[in-house]
C-alpha cells in the first residue's frame, strides 16, 4: 500500500506540472476490506484501495432538493487490491468508468459510476440514501457519530446543536471535494438500488474495465453504529503549479 | 456510563478464547515470520515536525514462536485476555503528499496485542502513567476487529482507531478522557514520536466511552509472508 500511495501523489506531481496554470492536483483515495474479483482472480477480505487524481478545477458543485453534492469527473482511477497472501494487484480505471461524488446533506462520499452511485464504493452511513442515524439520539448519544466522521459532519450540519458531540478538529474538517480532508464511515457497494433493510439485494451484473480486466465488487455488508467494516476517505490537496 | 449499542456482540467475546487458544497451540510448534500493519490518517508529530492527517503505517514484523498468552487484572479492576508479541522490529511510515518518512522504535517501546476479552487489536506501548498502553499508539475496536481470535491467521480487519493514553477512558483515564500523548513520547531513530487522537466524539456527559468516543477508523492487518 505505501508504495502505491507513493506512486499515485508523485503522479499527481506531474500531472501538476502539465496542468493549467495555478491548478491543484488533488487525490481522492478510498481506504477500506473489501471482497470480489478482477479479471480472472478472485479475492476475498483484502485491503482495497481507489484513489482518483484530478484537478479541483474540475469539481462541480451541484444543489438538488437542498443537498449540496459535490462532483469530480475527470481524471485517472486506480485500484490496489492487496490480498491476505501477501499478493498484490494494481490497475487504472478505464477514462471515465468512475468519478468522485460527495453528497454533503446525508454525508455519502465515494466513487459512483454510470452503474450506480454507490457503485463500486460509498463511504458514510451504514443505510445509505436513508441515513437514518442522522438527526437521531438517545439523549445522551448523537448516533450519526457511530456512523464516522462522514454522517457525523452531515448531522451536525442540519442539527447545528448536536455539536456538542464532535471535537473542534472533526467539526473543521472540510466537507468538499476542493480541500483536504478526512472522512470515514461504512464501506457500501451497491449496483442496484437498496432494499428497505438497508442490504444489497443483489452482486453486480455489471463490470466496471480496467487495464487488468472486468471488476467485480461485492459489498461488504454492514451493521449498524460502530461495527461492521469500515472505511477511511481522504482528499488531498497539493500544492498549487503556476 | 456510555455503553455500546451492541453489548451483545462483546458478551460473545469470550467463547473465541478456546478457539484461540487452540490456533496458538497448533501453529506456534512451526515457527514462522508474521508481520503485523496497522494503518491511520491522523495528526503526528516526530522528531519536533508535525504533519496533519498523515497517512501512518505501523509495521511490527515478528516471528510466531514469541506470541505469548497474557491474562491481567488491572488494580481499577479491569481485566483482559489474549495473545501478545513483543518481541521484533516496530517501525512508523508517516505519509503526506509529496513527501514520506519512515522510523524505527527503539527496543521495549512497541508491541502488538490482542485482547479478545475485550474486543480489541492493535499496537500498544510500554509507556505512560501506567507504564502500559494497551491502545496507544494505535488500538482498534468495534468494527470487524473484534472478530480476530489470533495472532497467527492473515486477516484484514477494520475498526475504531484509538489513540489513547489512558484507555478506556471512563476507567483508566483523565476524567473519562484520554491523557495528552505530549509527555509520552516513544523513542525512534528519528526522535520522539507523538500520535494525537483529534476525532474525537464524547457522550452529553462529556466523556469518551469505550466504543464510540472515536470518529476515526484504522485498518489492521496479519500478514504471513511467503517463504524466500
Amino acid at each position: 500500500m505505501r508504495a502505491s500511495i507513493i506512486s499515485a501523489w508523485a503522479l499527481a506531481a506531474g500531472l501538476g506540472t502539465a496542468a493549467t496554470v495555478c491548478a491543484s492536483p488533488v487525490i481522492y483515495t478510498v481506504r477500506t476490506i473489501a471482497s470480489g474479483s478482477l479479471g480472472a482472480v478472485n479475492f476475498a477480505e483484502s485491503r482495497l484501495t481507489i484513489s482518483f487524481s484530478g484537478d479541483t478545477d474540475n469539481v462541480h458543485t451541484t444543489t438538488l432538493n437542498g443537498a449540496v453534492v459535490y462532483t469530480n469527473s475527470t481524471g485517472i482511477g486506480r485500484l490496489n487490491i492487496a490480498r491476505p497472501d501477501g499478493r498484490t494487484i494494481r490497475a487504472t480505471f478505464r477514462a471515465g468508468e468512475i468519478y468522485v461524488r460527495y453528497d454533503t446533506k446525508l454525508g455519502l462520499v465515494g466513487f459512483a459510476s454510470a452503474i450506480g452511485l454507490a457503485y463500486p464504493l460509498i463511504v458514510g452511513c451504514f443505510d445509505p440514501f436513508v441515513c437514518s442515524d442522522i438527526g437521531s439520539n438517545d439523549g445522551y448519544t448523537v448516533f450519526a457519530h457511530y456512523d464516522g466522521i462522514a454522517t457525523e459532519l452531515a448531522d451536525v450540519a442540519a442539527n447545528p446543536s448536536d455539536s456538542w458531540s464532535a471535537s473542534a478538529d472533526a467539526l473543521s474538517l472540510p466537507t468538499t471535494l476542493s480541500d483536504s480532508t478526512l472522512l470515514t464511515g461504512h464501506p457500501r457497494a451497491c449496483s442496484v438500488e437498496f432494499a428497505p433493510d438497508a442490504s444489497c439485494p443483489m452482486t453486480p451484473s455489471e463490470p466496471l474495465h480496467t487495464d487488468r480486466g472486468d471488476l467485480y465488487l461485492l459489498d461488504p455488508g454492514f451493521e449498524s453504529g460502530e461495527f461492521g467494516p469500515a472505511a477511511i476517505f481522504t482528499v488531498a490537496v497539493l500544492p498549487e503549479e503556476h | 456510563m456510555p455503553t455500546s449499542r451492541h453489548p451483545s456482540l462483546l458478551a460473545r467475546v469470550p467463547r473465541l478464547t478456546l478457539l484461540a487458544a487452540s490456533a496458538l497451540i497448533s501453529v506456534a510448534a512451526v515457527a514462522s515470520p508474521v508481520v503485523y500493519t496497522a494503518f491511520v490518517v491522523t495528526d503526528v508529530s516526530l522528531g519536533g515536525q508535525f504533519y496533519h492527517n498523515a497517512g501512518v503505517t505501523f509495521t511490527f514484523t515478528a516471528d510466531t514462536r514469541n506470541i505469548t498468552p497474557f491474562d491481567v487484572t488491572a488494580p481499577d479492576g479491569g481485566s483482559g485476555s489474549g495473545f501478545l508479541v513483543d518481541k521484533g522490529r516496530a517501525t512508523v511510515s508517516i505519509e503526506i503528499p509529496g513527501s514520506s518518512v519512515r522510523a524505527t522504535f527503539l527496543p521495549k517501546q512497541v508491541f502488538v496485542a490482542l485482547d479478545i476479552e475485550n474486543g480489541g487489536v492493535g499496537f500498544s506501548a510500554y509507556i505512560g502513567p501506567n507504564g502500559l498502553e494497551p491502545a496507544y499508539p494505535l488500538g482498534l475496536n468495534a468494527g470487524t476487529a473484534w472478530t480476530v481470535t489470533d495472532l497467527i491467521s492473515p486477516r484484514n480487519v477494520t475498526g475504531s482507531a484509538w489513540s489513547c493514553i489512558g484507555y478506556p477512558p471512563q476507567l483508566s483515564g483523565d476524567n473519562g478522557h484520554c491523557f495528552d500523548p505530549t509527555p509520552y513520547p516513544l523513542k525512534t531513530d528519528h526522535g520522539d514520536f507523538i500520535i494525537y487522537s483529534p476525532y474525537e466524539s464524547p457522550f452529553l456527559d462529556g466523556s469518551l466511552g469505550p466504543n464510540g468516543g472515536t470518529m476515526n477508523r484504522a485498518i489492521f492487518s496479519v500478514l504471513r509472508p511467503r517463504p524466500e
